[in-house]
């Protein structure tokens, strides 16, 4: 079990304000909009759920005056299976959902009928592989066959915007520790930054 | 983005690069250091991301050898990223002997054959990773030889060659982010690079992926193909960056987040607009190393 404070980037005399505003800055990354349709969205809930139960261990721990006790490894979280089409097409999401894509795929080949939704399908399938130009034609297909279903919409909408909200959401501060000097034993050696006069210049190769 | 980075920074992507140049010349001897550049540095750091050691020591550089730099160690991804490197320049200079006319094919041939020890050594020591290349540069030479249409498939073939790297990652949830993050970084390289070559390609009657998708050159490319080949660039490396967010902060968090925020977006934009030539890169990249 990892140490809270670890999880949520901060010291252990941290005041409470900065608890606070490290587990908004974390809460609002993994929440993100770009991770719900993400291959990684497992990865982002789990990161949530830990910064959640770093978050709750240390202010019950301040409360009571104890060690922050972290809560159990979150479970794995089950895809939204969303809503559910009619024939093949629920089993075809859920593999599409759970990353079994060669499934998915020749599942959605084998179709005779290929409307909205098997176009909006073979969109998210694309999108899962990371095919972005095929997912985006997919997604306006879908869109233009069923122009009041919402989910096909928004698809495209996302598409049409590029991801762009990473840029937006994402930035962490990075905490290096590069310039705290030398780490290796002989005199030779030096830090970066204490050693920057001589390393000016480098150019090999 | 240089005029972006911090002092530090930029210090940490010198260091970086200088214990590339260390690393090539220590596993894969003198001739290995040659194929050295800014693409196979940002790959070493790519595989570095969320290492939270980074240890350094100042060395003799054989560029200036009367001055000692500061140097990165970096162990085992830096390692991993020199292999790869040798590798990938043996296998990309294959591919010039079999494209280009007889001057630019004797000298790639005569390239193959000074690199012939470094990539003996390199495939002893990450023979997946050379059958994983010939595979994929295989089914990508096919591809071209098709004249494919198909954007999402042919970047895919390209980029699933850096996603293998992943496969060193220490847990199997590492491994899915840093797999995402090297493959939509590749689809975009691909992909930039295509549209960068759009004009020379079409005029020479090369194979470029964008000019069969789209059945014509940059210049009359109309607005709304551009700008869905812009959506799609962005995407990626939106992708790339949010898939980076999941890593844990590491070492060198300042300058992989320089590249990822700043550096690719502003080259994106660049190459679209007819700003960004391969030969100003290299005359770029040139006066930098000249001035740095």
């Amino acid at each position: 079990m990892r140490d809270p404070y670890e999880i949520l980037g901060i010291s252990p005399d941290a005041g409470e304000d900065e608890i606070k505003a490290a587990y908004r800055a974390l809460t609002k990354k993994y929440q993100a909009s770009e991770y719900k349709t993400s291959p990684l969205l497992d990865v982002a809930q789990k990161r949530l759920q830990e910064a959640e139960a770093a978050y709750h261990a240390i202010l019950n721990q301040r409360k009571s005056g104890g060690q922050p006790v972290c809560a159990a490894e979150p479970s794995r979280p089950q895809p939204d299976a969303g809503d559910m089409g009619s024939g093949a097409y629920p089993q075809i999401r859920m593999a599409i959902e759970n990353g079994e894509l060669d499934k998915a795929e020749r599942s959605l080949n084998g179709e005779q009928i290929r409307g909205a939704e098997w176009q909006f399908l073979m969109g998210r399938l694309s999108y899962k592989k990371g095919w972005l130009d095929q997912a985006r034609q997919h997604f306006d297909q879908a869109a233009g066959m069923e122009p009041n279903n919402q989910e096909y919409q928004s698809a495209a909408a996302q598409m049409e915007d590029g991801g762009a909200a990473a840029y937006q959401s994402g930035k962490k501060k990075s905490n290096s520790s590069w310039s705290s000097g030398c780490d290796c034993g002989d005199g030779a050696c030096c830090g970066l930054l204490c050693g920057d006069a001589c390393c000016d210049g480098c150019d090999c190769g | 983005m240089k005029s972006e980075l911090k002092v530090r920074e930029f210090d940490q992507f010198r260091a970086a690069y200088c214990g590339l140049c260390h690393a090539l010349r220590k596993e894969y001897g003198l001739a290995a250091r040659f194929i050295l550049n800014y693409d196979f540095t940002f790959l070493a750091l790519l595989l570095s991301a969320g290492e939270q050691e980074v240890s350094r020591c100042r060395k003799r550089c054989v560029a200036s050898l009367h001055r000692k730099k500061c140097v990165v160690l970096g162990g085992e991804p830096f390692r991993r990223a020199a292999g790869y490197s040798v590798i990938l320049t043996r296998w990309k200079l294959r591919d010039a002997v079999a494209d280009d006319g007889f001057v630019r094919g004797l000298i790639a041939r005569f390239g193959g054959l000074f690199l012939r020890r470094a990539y003996g050594r390199a495939v002893r020591d990450f023979p997946d990773f050379d059958a994983h290349c010939r595979d994929h540069l295989d089914a990508l030479a096919a591809l071209e030889r098709d004249n494919s249409g198909d954007l999402d498939q042919t970047a895919d073939t390209f980029a699933n060659i850096l996603a293998f790297a992943a496969k060193a990652a220490a847990s199997e949830e590492d491994r899915r982010i840093l797999a995402q993050l090297l493959y939509h970084t590749g689809r975009w390289i691909y992909l930039i690079d295509a549209y960068d070559d759009l004009e020379s390609d079409r005029r020479s009657g090369r194979y470029n992926p964008i000019l069969a998708r789209f059945s014509m050159g940059a210049e009359e490319m109309g607005e709304a193909d551009k700008s869905w080949l812009h959506t799609t660039l962005i995407h990626s490396t939106s992708l790339a960056a949010s898939a980076y967010n999941l890593l844990p902060d590491g070492q060198w968090g300042g300058v992989l987040e320089n590249i990822i925020y700043l550096g690719l977006p502003t080259v994106t934009e660049h190459v679209l607009e007819g700003k960004w030539r391969r030969r100003d890169r290299k005359r770029l990249a040139r006066k930098e190393t000249a001035t740095v």
